[in-house]
């Protein structure tokens, strides 16, 4: 019971926020930004201007907009591109967000599947080679900017040596130098934790006693060890999935990865303010519920933490 | 005779401590080093720099760099209209300056004052200021900031505003949470009953128990702002262009990387050593005023 309790009420305080969320960026453009002579384009007449704010309701009362915008939302109508032939902006985003999804995880798992070997190994070998190769890679990934590893690794790896593209998003080949630049960041984080999560545990009583029984060695660490250790890095996990969002924003720029980020920035510099609207709305939600099931998680990770607590 | 032993049995203690104590303040120095140079050079640009940073002198382009081959008298060599590297590095250090000097003291103020009142109101108010964090949280700030970026248009004073904008919820959280935990002891109770009143409270007993957090938190946010500026520039709404920001130029030289790749190199480079050199220092303050911060980030 308390668990729903805490699901419904998290579920509807995303929503408020959300809701917030797109209201500002709505009234925000309205009020300081001018689409309708961005639109038009530079040689536009006073009549092409005209046409432009009548036929996307552009000179109707702000209030009347804005409530509009409100009751289409609630009809599920994400609104339409001020582009082109006016392309439901939620199926353009939808096509589009399949390829982010999968440069988050590609990401992620660049992260996790490098920085957690490492940081166990930095942490066993105190001092150390590996331990200092390890705190090397953690403050400069920590310090190198996304972009510009990015263009370092196309520069290197597909200009240089011409091993892989240097954009787009044709096969595997592709998402490889992406997801290092953005999981670069997320690497240095979860290293530094492992490492120090598994030098704390390792000096505890209860790894003593793992050792006394006679386990071997490997089970001691990666049963009793490293799950132990492994729970702050679930709790950065959350923040992790907020930053790898935000950070496949610029990505995605860089290599001309099809993306929602791509989309955002396109839609933004072109003033095409109801594909934006959409587009914050479904990245503000997927982290949102990404931050809910985190919170979640920790409850089954660690059964010390009660739901109501958090 | 009891003296004696227990200043034998000190003198190690002691010695050990000096040598930490030692150890401490060598680990800042090199950081403190760099961050004095970045300093020097972002405020002295104008003197530091050999040429005009937007001198154009076409038969010079693509210049590389002495350690490269190339002359002195263009020590980090040119980028595709000519113009001399090193100046627009030395310039770009003061765009850099200029951002943090302005973005942080002012993102510490408000973040402080939003998250003191809203800790010590608590109630409606300190609710509806806290739920502004949590959009903060929601959205990709960098989303928001380049749509702000975008609507207000590219210039310096732009980029601050949507730095501010940017970076004050941190502040406002862990100021907030201090502040809950301040309000119910024993010394603020106290000012209470004689009859302190709010604002007195709030700056002569909680302000000063709470400076550590956000000085920590000041000096681990310098990196980000840079970084942020330097994002919003690579992007094309931060400083217009034409101006020598360290992002502005990784932007322009991705179109002749393969011609010159100082002039994407070394801006790269001159990024990572100042972001680099903040988190050193944020890491080392941290530790020295208050470890409980260790996992702020």
């Amino acid at each position: 019971m308390q668990f729903w309790h805490f699901f419904v009420v998290r579920l509807l305080q995303a929503v408020v926020v959300i809701f917030i969320v797109v209201s500002l960026v709505f009234l925000v453009s309205r009020l300081v930004g001018n689409p309708e002579q961005f639109l038009a384009g530079p040689d536009a007449t006073e009549e092409d201007l005209i046409e432009i704010e009548e036929r996307f309701g552009l000179n109707d009362p702000l209030i009347v907009q804005y409530g509009n915008f409100l009751a289409d939302l609630l009809r599920g109508d994400f609104g339409h591109s001020w582009m082109g032939g006016g392309a439901s902006a939620i199926a353009s985003i939808g096509d589009r967000a399949w390829n982010t999804f999968k440069l988050g995880i590609a990401a992620l798992a660049f992260a996790i599947v490098t920085a957690v070997p490492l940081g166990v190994a930095a942490a066993l070998r105190r001092g150390g080679l590996v331990d200092w190769l390890a705190r090397f890679l953690a403050v400069i990934g920590q310090a190198v900017p996304g972009f510009w590893l990015g263009l370092m690794l196309i520069f290197f790896f597909a200009v240089r040596l011409d091993l892989l593209p240097t954009g787009g998003a044709a096969g595997w080949q592709s998402l490889i130098l992406p997801a290092i630049s953005l999981g670069m960041l997320e690497m240095a984080a979860i290293m530094r934790l492992t490492r120090s999560g598994m030098i704390e545990v390792m000096d505890t009583d209860f790894i003593r006693t793992a050792r006394a029984k006679g386990l071997p060695e490997r089970t001691v660490i990666v049963r009793h060890g490293l799950r132990h250790a492994m729970l702050p890095v679930v709790t950065i996990l959350g923040i992790g999935m907020g930053r790898l969002i935000a950070g496949s924003v610029i990505i995605e720029v860089v290599f001309a990865w099809p993306g929602v980020g791509r989309l955002i920035i396109d839609s933004i510099v072109r003033s095409d303010y109801p594909m934006v609207q959409a587009a914050i709305i479904v990245l503000a939600a997927s982290i949102s519920l990404a931050n809910v099931l985190v919170d979640l998680s920790y409850r089954f990770i660690d059964p010390r933490i009660r739901v109501g607590s958090l | 005779m009891a003296h004696d032993a227990a200043a034998t049995l000190a003198a190690p203690v002691l010695e050990r401590r000096r040598r930490r104590n030692w150890r401490r303040y060598a680990g800042l120095s090199i950081p403190a080093a760099v961050a004095l140079v970045f300093v020097v050079c972002g405020a002295f640009a104008g003197v530091l720099a050999p040429d005009d940073p937007n001198f154009i002198v076409l038969p010079d382009r693509f210049e590389p760099p002495v350690f490269a081959g190339g002359a002195w008298d263009h020590a980090f060599g040119t980028d595709d209209l000519g113009r001399d590297i090193l100046s627009r590095i030395l310039h770009g250090a003061q765009v850099s300056l200029i951002v943090v000097v302005t973005v942080v003291p002012g993102a510490a103020i408000l973040g402080t004052l939003i998250g003191l009142v809203s800790g010590w109101r608590g109630g409606l108010t300190g609710n509806l200021l806290m739920r502004l964090t949590d959009i903060q949280l929601a959205l990709p700030s960098i989303l928001f900031a380049v749509f702000l970026g975008s609507v207000l248009g590219p210039s310096l004073r732009n980029v601050i505003i949507i730095l501010l904008i940017w970076t004050w919820s941190p502040y406002a959280r862990l100021v907030r949470a201090e502040t809950i935990s301040l309000r119910e002891r024993d010394f603020v109770i106290a000012s209470r009953a004689v009859g302190g009143g709010g604002v007195w409270i709030m700056r002569k007993h909680l302000f000063p128990n709470l400076v550590n957090v956000v000085v920590v938190v000041m000096t681990l946010e310098v990196a980000i702002v840079i970084l942020a500026e330097a994002a919003l520039s690579f992007l094309g709404v931060g400083v217009p262009p034409g101006t020598p920001s360290w992002g502005a130029m990784i932007t322009e030289a991705r179109n002749y990387m393969v011609q010159a790749w100082w002039a994407i190199w070394l801006p790269g480079i001159a990024l990572m050593i100042v972001s680099f050199t903040g988190n050193l220092m944020g890491d080392w303050l941290r530790d020295a005023l208050d470890p409980r911060l260790r996992n702020l980030r």
